[in-house]
């Protein structure tokens, strides 16, 4: 089998007192949709600032693409190919869905250290476009952020993760606040971007990670509870009886 | 330079840096509580020394016209307060530059019509009139040596008021957790009513105790503002304990500075060459040390949250 | 502010409309006998400059610097100080160095630029590790700093500051001619508005309100936001300096007022009143502060009695500056043109 695409070992991070990542191992092969699911303050939405390079672990160690990421800050890991969308949507408010779009290709293909007019630019106004129809907001381009629906919102979120070409898209929670309709829209898109780059979700609804997963990662109290397909998730006696159990109706998702 | 010189070049950085805690305080509080930048935090150190110049004068007593500074300027404080400041809390820093700045403008020009353009006298009280002698041969003033003690007791009532008492408890929680602090039915606007003016208050006593080392006049809140801020970054902003710790460092850099430098160049430099460098230099001292402070801790010595 | 390309377009408009009246000025001031109000329209000019450097790190990239006078001052000094060694001090000795002293505008006003941009630059790279109130705090205080230096230096004036012994030498323009020097001012404003134009239509324009309108997703981009902050910051420090120069030569005096921070309050104050991240906003605001403040002084004595609640009022009650009464008075007369 082929190197991992990403590795960490060891994953630590405490905020005061409390142990938000409690050594964290974990391996993504290339090409797979891994989604991260636990019980609120499990320690996902942590583990993606650690991958992402927004928050500097106490300890461990990242390897993504053969090489050594930890002490890489968040944009540097950004241009080394990890994307990433957020739990509260993260535009760019006061601007068009293509001026969105437009600015996140600018700033993916780097030097932005440029005179030449920004609007208008063929280059960049043809890839902003391709990434909206990608998303499935090509009709949306000329409306201001600030006029979509919530659902849209989160859509453009996915475009502008989706940018710079990443190689590993770290995804926390796409479907957060969606109606039923939205979120199966949501679940088709992220269907149709599996095939070309390797994802890792953190997921509150059920449907949506069972229905896209290659593997599940079940995480507690900062710590991995167990990994494995789907398959063995749901058989898992541990994990039933920590999260999918018995107990689901206090400890579930929510 | 002799030891005594040293000594008596501390007891004055000491006794600045007790003044710039003072007028901090209460700054670094509304900074770190309310999330507001009050430029006319300054203001309020004027008219503190102006009442108490005018009031000594009129009854000839230092005593009465602290009495009456430090709630005249609170009073002030909760009035202006009322008017603007509170319509400020919610809007973005800039705003509230440019507002604070405009009260700053009113306040220099509504003093000058009041009291005059020329800067008033303020004499110490007859019993802190002369020197002390600290050591045989070392003579010190006794007004700044009391501006220390009151400035030092003053500090140890505000800790134990912020770390003892029900309202501290409220500021200490204020700083951290706002909706905490609205969720145990608590008045947020008076609450921040009443740290407004008392650390005007403080601030007005700052302003009475500066008259009789320094002069009362038009301005003399801007220049005192700069230092302050220097202080309040260095602390952390919104840390009482960070406040004063650093106003005594800022305190201490500034008049060794002032007093040393210009002499110390001289050792190796000619001395038309050391003195003006050791003036330019001495000028920008706690600038620089806030400078080296910042590349160290951005966040200042003390960041009370995260 | 930004919510349609057609308004800005239409700010282009207005601003273009604020520039023809600048040109035609002093004719008008000529037919009327007003030929002394070149001198405030000349200051009005230039602090516009100064406010347009201050707006594309304040209205672009949503940096409150409170500390541009020390820009403004520099680039001033730089001049003065060049014209002083020229014609008094003798050569300028700089470990060992000897630079000679000029009053040749070609090469001061370069290097007011030069020396301003250098200062902005190494501020600027302290104070951005910072962000929100320490920034605005620190600024203030580095330009303090400048303040205090150049009071405690005797040589060059201290408190009571320097006399220029005339205007700088700019062939083959005369700029101790009023009217020259006021089309400097004009021409220079206006090669300063289009540039910034250019730059804010630019892929590091976008990337700057990007960093101002959400720094963390511009950083998951992959976009180091300091590095384009402190650009920036250099940048609007140099033509800041560039302003500078030009209130040496206007005033032909420079003191440590130039420095002072009241005068950084003023260039916010005029960035507001024109409104944030216009073009043209600040040519506006310091038309109206200025013009302001100079009918207050004529009214009364205690005109900063009068200033200081008109400001707070200004920031309670009406947020957009005069740019946005434009914009409204523009919707109201297109009826429901815009959204």
């Amino acid at each position: 089998m082929a190197d991992p695409l990403l590795t960490c070992e060891g994953l630590a991070k405490a905020y005061g007192g409390v142990q938000a990542c409690a050594g964290v191992d974990l391996a993504l092969a290339e090409g797979e949709l891994r989604a991260v699911i636990g019980p609120n303050g499990a320690g996902k939405t942590t583990l993606t600032g650690l991958l992402a390079g927004e928050l500097r672990p106490d300890a461990g160690r990242i390897r993504f693409a053969g090489r050594e990421i930890q002490a890489l800050g968040a944009a540097a890991r950004a241009r080394a190919g990890i994307g990433r969308s957020y739990q509260i949507t993260s535009l760019f408010p006061r601007f068009t869905v293509l001026e969105n779009a437009r600015l996140a290709v600018q700033t993916a293909a780097g030097h932005a250290f440029r005179l030449r007019p920004a609007a208008g630019d063929r280059s960049l106004e043809t890839a902003a476009e391709a990434l909206l129809e990608q998303v499935g907001l090509g009709a949306r381009a000329a409306v201001p952020v600030a006029d979509l629906a919530h659902g849209e919102q989160r859509q453009l979120e996915i475009a502008l993760a989706l940018a710079g070409r990443p190689r590993l898209l770290l995804l926390d929670e796409p479907t957060a606040g969606m109606a039923p309709e939205e979120s199966r829209a949501m679940v088709a898109l992220l269907q149709r971007l599996k095939s070309g780059v390797t994802l890792l979700l953190v997921e509150h609804d059920m449907d949506a990670v069972f229905a896209l997963a290659d593997r599940i990662t079940v995480m507690d109290g900062g710590r991995v509870l167990a990994s494995g397909t789907p398959e063995e998730i749901r058989g898992s006696a541990a994990v039933q009886a920590a999260y999918l159990g018995g107990a689901a109706g206090e400890a579930g998702p929510c | 330079m002799s030891f005594l010189l040293i000594l008596e070049q501390t007891l004055n950085g000491l006794q600045f840096g007790v003044m710039l805690f003072l007028i901090a305080a209460g700054l670094t509080l509304v900074l770190g509580i309310m999330n507001l930048v009050n430029l006319a935090h300054g203001s309020l150190y004027m008219v503190g020394a102006f009442v108490c110049a005018w009031v000594s004068v009129e009854t000839d007593s230092f005593l009465l016209g602290l009495a009456a500074a430090l709630p005249a300027t609170a009073l002030v404080a909760s009035v202006v307060e009322l008017l603007v400041v509170r319509r400020l809390y919610s809007r973005d820093h800039l705003d509230q530059v440019l507002a604070t700045f405009g009260l700053i403008l009113f306040f220099n020009e509504a003093t000058k019509m009041i009291w005059g353009a020329r800067p008033l006298r303020l004499d110490p009280p007859d019993f802190l009139s002369g020197t002390v002698e600290l050591l045989p041969g070392a003579p010190y003033p006794a007004f700044r040596l009391a501006v220390i003690l009151v400035g030092l007791a003053v500090a140890l009532g505000l800790f134990l008021l912020v770390t003892r008492t029900r309202l501290g408890m409220l500021i200490r929680a204020g700083a951290s957790n706002r909706e905490m602090v609205s969720a145990l039915g608590v008045d947020i606007d008076r609450l921040y009513t009443v740290v407004f003016a008392l650390g005007a208050a403080l601030t007005a006593l700052a302003g009475a105790m500066a008259g009789p080392i320094y002069s009362v006049e038009i301005g003399m809140g801007e220049s005192v503002l700069i230092p302050v801020f220097v202080v309040i970054v260095i602390g952390g902003i919104g840390s009482i304990r960070g406040a004063f710790v650093a106003a005594l460092l800022v305190g201490l850099t500034f008049v060794w500075g002032r007093a040393f430098l210009p002499g110390l160049f001289g050792l190796v430099l000619e001395p038309s060459t050391a003195s003006t460098l050791g003036s330019a230099i001495s000028a920008m001292a706690i600038y620089i040390l806030m400078a080296a402070v910042l590349i160290w801790r951005p966040r200042g010595l003390f960041p009370p949250h995260g | 502010m930004a919510d349609g390309l057609g308004r800005r377009l239409g700010g282009h408009a207005d601003g273009l409309l604020l520039g023809l009246a600048f040109l035609a000025w002093p004719a008008v001031a000529a037919g009327f006998g007003l030929e002394w109000t070149l001198d405030l329209a000349a200051r009005i000019l230039i602090y516009a400059l100064a406010a347009s450097a201050l707006n594309l790190v304040l209205g672009y990239a949503g940096l409150v610097s409170f500390g541009h006078a020390a820009f403004f001052g520099a680039g001033a000094y730089v001049v003065a100080i060049l014209a002083y060694h020229d014609f008094l001090l003798g050569p300028i000795v700089l470990f060992g160095l000897e630079i000679p002293g000029t009053g040749n505008a070609w090469i001061a006003f370069p290097l007011a630029v030069l020396v301003a941009g250098l200062l902005a630059l190494a501020i600027g790279a302290l104070c951005l590790r910072t962000s929100g109130l320490y920034f605005i705090m620190i600024t203030l205080a580095f330009a303090q700093m400048i303040y205090y230096l150049f009071i405690s230096l005797p040589d060059y004036g201290g408190e009571d500051g320097l006399s220029l012994f005339a205007r700088s030498e700019l062939r083959p323009l005369d700029l101790g001619d009023d009217l020259a020097f006021y089309y400097l001012c004009l021409g220079l404003l206006a090669l300063v508005l289009a540039g910034k134009a250019a730059v804010v239509r630019s892929r590091f324009g976008w990337a700057l309100m990007g960093i101002r309108d959400n720094e963390r997703r511009m950083t998951a981009l992959g976009l180091p936001p300091y590095r384009y902050k402190l650009a920036a910051f250099a940048l609007s420090g140099a033509v800041t300096g560039l302003a500078g120069a030009l209130i040496a030569n206007l005033t032909e005096f420079v003191s440590p007022a130039f420095l002072s921070w009241p005068l950084s309050g003023e260039l916010l104050i005029i960035v507001i009143l024109g409104g944030m991240g216009r073009l043209y906003g600040p040519l506006l605001g310091a038309t109206a502060f200025l013009l302001l403040e100079f009918w207050l002084k004529e009214w009364t004595e205690h005109w900063q009695l009068a200033l200081g609640p008109i400001l707070v009022l200004i920031v309670l009650y009406a947020r957009g500056g005069l740019g946005g009464l434009v914009d409204l008075l523009r919707r109201g007369r297109e009826g429901s043109g815009h959204g």
